[in-house]
């Protein structure tokens, strides 16, 4: 167990007439290494939640725990966890503050009181680690890059602070395809060659479904639903009504699944889909 | 034949003091008709964005000229009356919603065009009735949903019967039911009132929904034509790193393997009603 929730409930502008609910009493639990979406509407308490995870927002009542401790209790709890979690921000690149690219990723390093050198060492590993050459654009004004390589910035001064874990609120929004591609190579490398610990929020599942090992699904502030992506996927009529779309190939699969032929209709990629469709016409399945 | 809403003459701009940095458009010669839906697609930073603001006046170009509706963007005097023909929606809500209630913020722009009260009442309870936001008249903006906060915006933007919707990345921010509700908005005002509609994405399915398509690259026009024909070509789009609907790329793989599926399958149930007529009947 790495990130869990205990009963977290929270209410934005508690005691006002605008009291919202935005989580009740949700309980999960994330391991270690593994790669989580969270998905349902929008004011589902999708946002509300992960933002709990580093202790950004915290519990109106219930707890987070971060490796078994609560999050909160103790000397330094709230420090380490921001340091373990990660936490990149829907449309990060809007936040930018810096003129230049190394001194958008160092600020957090510097924040912690590391020195120079250490800085140095961790601005740049961060950049290679995103994919993105620190010699070429240190200098240059984050505000000036391709949204792709802003979106890569954002990410890189989050893993400055080498987290444990790295928790992103629809990464993709906003992306052309060249650049969901880059990201999700990203994501994927993140995950399963350097271990960390992986959560995204999203609203289009099927961009990320086939690097995914649990998914959550909220609606109204309650957790309705967990389970693999396939688990998930063979409860389509209650994702229906939550209005979580399936990716496309699903339909394409259930609706010949429907007329009667026999395909698998949770294949997790557009490819696997296809292999499906080609091996009705080779016969391999009569 | 419909009357030009929109026109470019030999349009270049380019971004900087005196247009100094590389030109985010070059040439751009391009013809928009009264009550067209048109999709603009293209890899990041190919001038999408940068072209919809030339038709409210955001920008105005380096070289060439803009016209709506023969109203040229290079005159200031003209601004106003552009600005009211040719409304912009965002990709974030949040950027675009400035009053304290939802009525408020319809009627915003119908104040700063100094509408009478009594009429700007009126129109005001029209749209919300419209928009489906009758319940939601004295509520916040900020305390709606994406999918809300874009309809409200849109709300808006027709309480100044404007001729034209302008959207950059409308839905990149809204749940599929947002996502649903909002296309099927501006689909039904194409349809019924004849409001012209220039859409900016990166999703083949909703450029899909459009009756053109135009590609940008590099601030160039590469290509403009009917969604079967532009969204189903692979070979242009891969090249530009963009993607085909998830049916076309879907066939493309399905005719590697040697399945006769015939060329420029659009949509979905196209390319099911296709597998299923080479398959033996169960």
């Amino acid at each position: 167990m790495f990130i869990a929730t205990r009963d977290l409930t929270h209410t934005y502008m508690p005691g006002t007439p605008f009291a919202t609910q935005a989580l009740k009493g949700v309980n999960l639990t994330i391991e270690r290494g593994s790669f989580c979406a969270v998905t349902g509407p929008s004011g589902s308490g999708k946002s509300t939640l992960v933002q709990h995870f580093n202790g950004l927002l915290r519990p109106t009542s219930g707890q987070v725990l971060l490796e078994g401790r609560p999050l909160g209790e103790g000397k330094d709890s709230l420090r380490r966890a921001r340091r373990q979690v990660g936490l990149v921000f829907q449309l990060p690149e809007q936040q930018f503050f810096a003129e230049t690219v190394f001194d958008e990723v160092a600020f957090a390093p510097r924040n912690l009181g590391l020195d120079p050198a250490e800085v140095e060492k961790a601005v740049e590993e961060s950049l290679e680690q995103v994919g993105l050459d620190p010699k070429e654009l240190r200098e240059r004004s984050p505000f000036h890059l391709s949204a792709g390589q802003k979106r890569l910035v954002a990410i890189a001064a989050v893993l400055a602070l080498k987290p444990q874990a790295l928790v992103l609120d629809e990464p993709m929004a906003g992306l052309d395809p060249a650049g969901e591609r880059n990201l999700f190579d990203l994501l994927r490398d993140l995950n399963r060659r350097r271990g960390l610990t992986v959560v995204v929020v999203t609203h289009r599942l099927e961009e990320i479904v086939s690097l995914v090992h649990r998914v959550y699904v909220l609606e109204e502030g309650s957790l309705i639903m967990e389970g693999s992506p396939e688990e998930l996927f063979r409860r389509r009529e209650e994702l229906d009504r939550v209005g979580v779309a399936p990716p496309p190939w699903w339909e394409l699969l259930r609706e010949l699944a429907g007329k009667g032929y026999p395909v698998n209709t949770s294949a997790l990629t557009r490819e696997e889909a296809c292999r499906e469709i080609i091996s009705l016409f080779k016969g391999e399945k009569r | 034949m419909a009357e030009v809403l929109l026109e470019t003459k030999a349009l270049s701009f380019a971004y900087g003091e005196e247009g100094r940095n590389r030109p985010a458009l070059e040439d751009i010669n391009l013809k928009v008709l009264q009550g067209e839906y048109v999709a603009i697609i293209g890899p990041s930073g190919s001038g999408k964005t940068t072209l919809l603001k030339h038709f409210n006046a955001l920008l105005t170009p380096c070289r060439g000229q803009v016209l709506v509706k023969g109203l040229s963007t290079a005159e200031k005097a003209n601004h106003p009356e552009i600005r009211r023909l040719c409304g912009m929606i965002f990709q974030n809500p949040d950027n675009q919603l400035v009053a304290n209630t939802v009525e408020e913020d319809v009627a915003f722009g119908l104040e700063n065009y100094r509408v009478p009260p009594a009429e700007i009442r009126s129109r005001v309870a029209e749209l919300l009735k419209q928009m489906e936001l009758e319940d939601l008249a004295r509520r916040p903006p900020h305390l709606l949903s994406g999918g809300q906060k874009q309809r409200v915006a849109i709300a808006g933007i027709l309480a100044m019967r404007p001729r034209c919707l302008l959207m950059d990345e409308p839905t990149s921010m809204l749940d599929p039911r947002g996502r649903r509700e909002l296309l099927e908005t501006v689909q039904k005002l194409n349809r019924e009132q004849g409001i012209t509609v220039l859409h900016v994405t990166h999703y083949p399915e909703e450029a899909a929904l459009a009756r053109r398509v135009l590609v940008l690259e590099g601030g160039r026009l590469a290509a403009d034509g009917p969604p079967r024909e532009i969204l189903t070509d692979l070979a242009l789009l891969h090249s530009l790193g963009l993607r085909g609907t998830a049916a076309a790329e879907m066939a493309a793989f399905l005719r590697e393997a040697d399945l006769p599926l015939p060329p420029k399958l659009l949509g979905q149930d196209e390319l099911v009603e296709q597998i299923c007529s080479l398959l033996p009947a169960i």
